[in-house]
């Protein structure tokens, strides 16, 4: 990038944070809260509407189990890959597996720990060209009529092929997803993201399919026709977020994606912060990027619902995010000097406890129905998934409702930043 | 139907809902102030009396005047601070409510309590406290609200000490011209005895040592 276009783009990024001060010094910001609690209450309702209204009853098993293969990316994963395979290779299927490793030029012995597994093949790039290259790598050389893309850290369950299979009854269908669930979570990140998933993968991604509006197929585990990927040209491999892109790419051409809840894949999630926020904006930028590439799905009659609400409803949902955390962002640092006051005149503020409905701000009980609204979501997601809630869980939920929603806004402003600034992206 | 229109007329009544139970509590907390400015509207009505009442009949320095001035002065003093947190109060906490009458109200009884501060120091030599001015802004001004809450702690230590607490940004002739009189420039601002100007957040001690707190 020239300098002309760098500075052309922080200029851009100046005028849009000079626009939101502007914003949140003529308007009360309980608004902005308002409006947010209006998006989440309708895609809530939304989605416990189609939930209810629109579930079909679980697929029946085919009489003539299609043939699968299995394509593995690899890279420098030699901390997991052997226990990926192991989990694969433990998976129940009426029919051989075929599986393959795309080794995209390891350097971490991880093509060798791979080469010494049994049963399995092993593909060998010499230049690495990315997780989307080598998965059409994989996809090219198996001879499944379905192919499974299962990352190098995640662990399917053994009954993930033959629940998930099933849900190709249809011609249209292209893809199936799973269940995503965070493996062996450590820390407190680590839980946030096990409630998270839980929340997303179960009950949004379940209800976005009865919408017909999935728009991601998980990276983590999916599976497709190989037919299908070939003919639509397989992965973008100059896309960041290759399973959302592909997923667009599938609806556009008239595809289906179905979701099975009754399997699950357990994958590798980030530990540290920095890594967290590494993925998400890797997440998050490439939900801006296809957007921009599948504008044309906005408002387009071809996607009904999907094109003219949900994909829409996801941009101004995030948007509004961003505006929420530049707004706390905003508040801290006007009440900065309210601080500096206090050290001033060398005392201790006095904390007004609310004592009646009367000394609480009126904008506070839409956010408490917005608490009420998510604690439903998680409940769903656990009750949708057959799993009970523990004891452990609940601290973690609380600190999901109460703190991750300003992690996850920080990760969106900064995404959305970073994209302005058209900075280099770091995986 | 629609499930989106659906889901859409769903959202709509919950919101219209929690909108009218906002507003229902906003107003309610705005009756719960007015009940109280009405009363102190009328406490002045009857200090103006007072006056008219001395001016139409009797000496303008007769002690039973002032002593009466000086009860109902000290009276009103205690409501009308009181006032000023619930007002601000509800400021913060009213979303939807509408009270402009009643700030309006606020304001200009303040300043008539203030001016018969004036007009006793004046016709009965008498000063029942020593007023501090105290200039705050009605736009978010963390530092007024630390100030707000040091004065607060002066006036419950000092029994002598009372302040009249005035916005700085409200478009009211007589607040102007207060604000002119002074040179107010800056909020938050503290005038004490008439000629220490303090700007920006004060410590409690420093304030009440230029007051004269007699604890």
């Amino acid at each position: 990038m020239d300098t002309l276009e760098k500075a052309a783009r922080i200029l851009v990024l100046l005028i849009a944070l000079a626009a939101l001060y502007m914003l949140f010094n003529s308007i009360s910001y309980y608004w902005i809260f308002m409006a947010i609690t209006v998006v989440l209450l309708y895609s809530g309702t939304l989605f416990i509407i189609a939930y209810n209204e629109n579930r079909k009853p679980a697929p029946a098993k085919p009489e003539e189990w299609p043939s699968l293969s299995v394509v593995i990316p690899s890279y420098n994963s030699s901390a997991f890959i052997s226990k990926t395979l192991d989990a694969v290779k433990a998976i129940k299927y009426p029919k051989p597996l075929e599986i393959i490793v795309v080794d995209d030029a390891s350097t971490d012995g991880s093509y060798d720990i791979a080469k010494k597994v049994q049963g399995i093949k092993v593909i060998r790039r010499e230049r690495n060209g990315g997780k989307a290259g080598a998965l059409n790598v994989g996809i090219k050389a198996a001879n499944g009529e379905i192919v499974a893309c299962i990352d190098s850290d995640t662990f399917p369950k053994p009954e993930v092929f033959m629940e998930m299979v099933p849900h190709f009854a249809e011609k249209k269908t292209a893809a199936v997803t799973t269940v995503i669930m965070v493996n062996e979570p450590t820390g407190i990140l680590g839980y946030l993201q096990e409630i998270e998933y839980y929340v997303a993968f179960v009950f949004f991604q379940k209800s976005l399919s009865l919408l017909g509006s999935l728009m991601t197929t998980p990276g983590p585990l999916s599976i497709y026709r190989r037919q299908v990927l070939l003919d639509v040209g397989g992965f973008d491999e100059d896309n960041i977020t290759e399973d959302m892109e592909i997923a667009l790419r599938l609806k556009d051409n008239g595809y289906d994606i179905e979701c099975c809840t009754t399997a699950a894949a357990y994958t590798e999630v980030p530990k540290t912060i920095s890594h967290w926020l590494r993925q998400r904006t890797r997440w998050y930028r490439g939900k801006v990027v296809n957007g921009i590439k599948y504008a044309h799905i906005f408002f387009s009659p071809r996607h009904g619902g999907f094109g003219s609400v949900i994909y829409p409803l996801t941009f101004v949902a995030e948007f509004l995010t961003v505006v929420s955390f530049s707004l706390v962002v905003y508040l801290t640092f006007s009440n900065l000097s309210g601080i500096a006051a206090w050290l001033a005149v060398k005392e201790l503020p006095t904390i007004a406890i609310p004592t009646s409905l009367m000394a609480v701000q009126s904008s506070w009980y839409f956010l408490a129905l917005t608490l009420i609204l998510w604690l439903y979501f998680i409940k769903m997601s656990f009750d949708i998934y057959a799993s009970k809630i523990r004891w452990r869980h609940l601290p973690f939920i609380a600190a999901f409702l109460l703190f991750y929603s300003f992690l996850i806004s920080s990760a969106y402003f900064i995404s959305y930043a970073k994209e302005i600034l058209g900075s280099k992206y770091k995986w | 139907m629609n499930i989106y229109i659906k889901a859409a007329i769903i959202t709509l009544g919950i919101f219209l809902a929690g909108m009218y139970a906002i507003k229902s509590v906003d107003e309610q907390r705005i009756e719960a102030l007015r009940a109280d400015i009405d009363s102190s509207v009328l406490d002045t009505e009857a200090t103006r009396l007072l006056f008219l009442y001395q001016d139409a009949t009797g000496d303008p320095n007769s002690t039973a005047f002032c002593r009466a001035l000086t009860e109902m002065s000290k009276n009103q003093m205690e409501r009308t601070f009181k006032l000023a947190t619930q007002l601000s109060l509800a400021e913060n906490n009213n979303v939807l409510g509408d009270y402009e009458m009643l700030k309006r109200k606020y304001y200009l009884t303040n300043f008539e309590l203030y001016i018969y501060q004036k007009q006793l120091e004046r016709s009965c030599g008498a000063k029942p406290f020593e007023p501090v001015l105290y200039f705050y802004s009605l736009k978010p001004c963390p530092q007024c609200i630390v100030q707000g809450q040091v004065l607060d702690r002066v006036v419950s230590e000092c029994p002598n000490v009372r302040v009249f607490a005035f916005p700085s940004d409200y478009p009211e002739p007589v607040l102007t011209a207060l604000l002119s009189r002074y040179g107010i420039s800056s909020v938050p601002t503290i005038i004490i005895k008439e000629h220490f100007k303090l700007e920006g957040p004060q410590e409690k001690e420093k304030i009440k040592e230029l007051a004269g707190c007699m604890q």
